[in-house]
């Protein structure tokens, strides 16, 4: 009896809709993120947002799993937006939503927080995929925001172990800065593209990590 | 007349004798004195030399007149002088001339030493020793000279300063100038890639939306098209950002930047992409101009292969020593199988984009279409 509830508990948190929040201000662009999203029973949408503003003040009350986040907002960032309700959301994942993978910006959401990026030009279909993949782990990165990365963690020396990448990260990292396709690093190095993923989705995290640990420091008067 | 013990006889006028008794007394008590008479300086005349040490340099011509009283025959005394301090400090022949010349002595400390013989008289030689000083103008004093020094010093530091102070301004002000033209490039760069952003992300969610609502195949049809081509002005405009942010700036940039276009390119069009790179790129500063060019050629030479060649295979070489090299060569149907005269023209603009970069272009025809773009590094 036990084990049955919990077997269904377990199924129906699996089931369960992948809820999420929107922020963006094109208003086309929202509707047609909304009207994909209430469509697809793998999602529940809970609210949309024009502004970095509002959402501010409601995302924390939402608790969305997943949200998706326009950077260039009327007034407040996204970027800014993410930093400010980050760690009250301890759960939720944000994922930028970005025209161009090149830019500054997507690296800088990425070290104040965001998990993933999914770029606009993306079809609709391809988007909820790109989702459930971000759900389970799986992050994009362009090179650009390989080199990004590697700058970062090497101008960094004196990072402590909880922001040191692996051996095996830093492979995938350097394979992404020449340019090569997931696709590519994985049979490079006998593993699988979800691995692959799996390890980017870490890089990001300790990339945040970092960035807020260096945040605090300089805060605190640390060097 | 002098007999044996040197005893003097003489005979006067009126017949007497006389014995003179030599007495070596006689003569060496007698020492005759050697004595400066007068210094004629110039026009000036100094009678006393013990008064006088110090000449102007505009009365450096002197004559010392000398005299050795010696109550015998004056005219065979002979003098001897040595001037130390001047360019001559030897011994002067002995001359029976009294008056010493000197003409135009330079500034400076002297000491005449003066000898006097009497050849005749059998007197000990006498010397005498007189010091002088021929005082320097103003503009020869040492004073003078090392102000004169840290004066032209000065200048001259103060000259240089102001000449790189100069060259620095205006490296300065055109470094601003460059840095204002760089800024405003950037600033247009952003405005287009955020504004002309959201624009195309706007249409191609419209499109898509005209897409999923409408029965019509045309305007589905239609509005697919609206899709690529609103995600492929997207592209383009990232790569204009890409080509005029300076981070970008090197070698290395452009060749992984190209590759990742290539792998992805080609995976999306089901084209079997193999890229040879090679292990070390070496670290080199290559302008926005160049990598545009560059990665413009690689991106049409795909995109014609896609549209003509029916390639089921590309191969992309990079090589580097003095000049990069791209090498494309597809296994396609070659030129030959192309009738369409716009291929020859994108070809005609790859070209051009390649000179103008200082670079080469060609083709040939090998398994497919070669195409080989270098440029110089």
């Amino acid at each position: 009896m036990f084990y049955r509830l919990l077997i269904a508990v377990t199924l129906f948190l699996y089931m369960a809709p992948i809820k999420v929040c929107i922020v963006e201000d094109l208003k086309e662009i929202r509707e047609g993120l909304i009207s994909l999203l209430t469509l697809d029973e793998r999602f529940e949408l809970l609210a949309a947002f024009p502004d970095a503003e509002k959402a501010a003040e409601e995302l924390v009350a939402w608790q969305p799993d997943i949200v998706i986040m326009d950077i260039n907002l009327p007034g407040m960032n996204g970027i800014d937006c993410i930093k400010k309700v980050k760690n009250e959301c301890p759960a939720t994942q944000f994922i930028m939503f970005t025209i161009y993978e090149d830019d500054e910006k997507v690296f800088e959401a990425l070290s104040a927080g965001a998990s993933g990026y999914i770029l606009k030009k993306t079809s609709l279909t391809k988007i909820t995929e790109s989702l459930l993949e971000l759900r389970q782990g799986g992050s994009p990165m362009s090179t650009s925001i390989a080199r990004k990365v590697i700058d970062r963690f090497h101008s960094k020396s004196a990072s402590d172990k909880m922001t040191q990448l692996t051996l095996r990260e830093n492979e995938v990292l350097q394979l992404l800065a020449k340019g090569l396709l997931y696709k590519e690093i994985a049979a490079r190095l006998s593993i699988t593209t979800g691995t692959v993923r799996q390890h980017i989705h870490n890089i990001y995290h300790k990339l945040h990590v970092q960035n807020r640990t260096e945040a605090i420091n300089k805060m605190t008067g640390k060097v | 007349m002098t007999d044996k013990s040197n005893t003097s006889w003489a005979l006067s006028e009126s017949g007497n004798l006389l014995k003179v008794y030599p007495t070596a007394k006689n003569y060496s008590t007698f020492i005759p004195s050697l004595y400066i008479t007068q210094i004629k300086s110039g026009a000036t005349l100094f009678t006393d030399a013990d008064s006088i040490h110090d000449f102007s340099y505009r009365q450096n011509n002197l004559i010392i007149s000398v005299a050795a009283p010696s109550f015998y025959d004056e005219r065979q005394i002979k003098y001897s002088y040595q001037l130390t301090g001047s360019s001559n400090d030897q011994w002067s022949e002995p001359s029976a001339d009294a008056d010493l010349n000197f003409v135009n002595l330079a500034p400076g400390k002297y000491t005449l030493k003066i000898k006097a013989v009497f050849p005749v008289a059998g007197y000990p030689s006498q010397l005498l020793n007189y010091a002088f000083v021929i005082t320097p103008p103003w503009w020869q004093t040492w004073w003078f000279r090392s102000l004169l020094g840290i004066f032209i010093l000065a200048l001259i530091i103060f000259v240089v300063r102001n000449y790189y102070q100069g060259k620095l301004r205006a490296q300065r002000s055109s470094l601003e100038k460059q840095q204002a033209v760089e800024k405003e490039r950037m600033r247009i760069a952003s405005d287009m890639h955020d504004d002309l952003g959201a624009g195309l992300s706007t249409l191609r969610f419209l499109s898509e939306k005209v897409k999923r609502n409408s029965f019509s195949e045309i305007t589905r049809h239609d509005a697919d098209k609206i899709v690529v081509n609103s995600n492929e002005l997207v592209q383009k405009m990232n790569e204009i950002i890409w080509a005029l942010n300076e981070k970008n700036d090197t070698l290395e940039h452009l060749v992984f930047y190209t590759r990742s276009y290539a792998m992805e390119y080609c995976e999306e069009n089901h084209l079997d992409c193999d890229i040879q790179l090679p292990d070390n790129i070496p670290h080199l500063f290559l302008s926005g101009e160049v990598r545009r060019n560059v990665f413009l050629t690689v991106k049409e030479s795909l995109h014609n292969i896609v549209k003509h060649a029916e390639a089921k295979k590309v191969e992309i070489r990079f090589m580097i020593d003095k000049k990069l090299s791209v090498i494309i060569h597809d296994n396609g149907k070659g030129f030959s199988g192309t009738k369409n005269s716009d291929g020859g023209n994108g070809l005609r603009n790859l070209q051009k984009r390649i000179e103008s970069v200082g670079g080469h272009f060609s083709t040939s025809d090998g398994n497919g279409v070669i195409i080989e773009a270098t440029v110089p590094l």
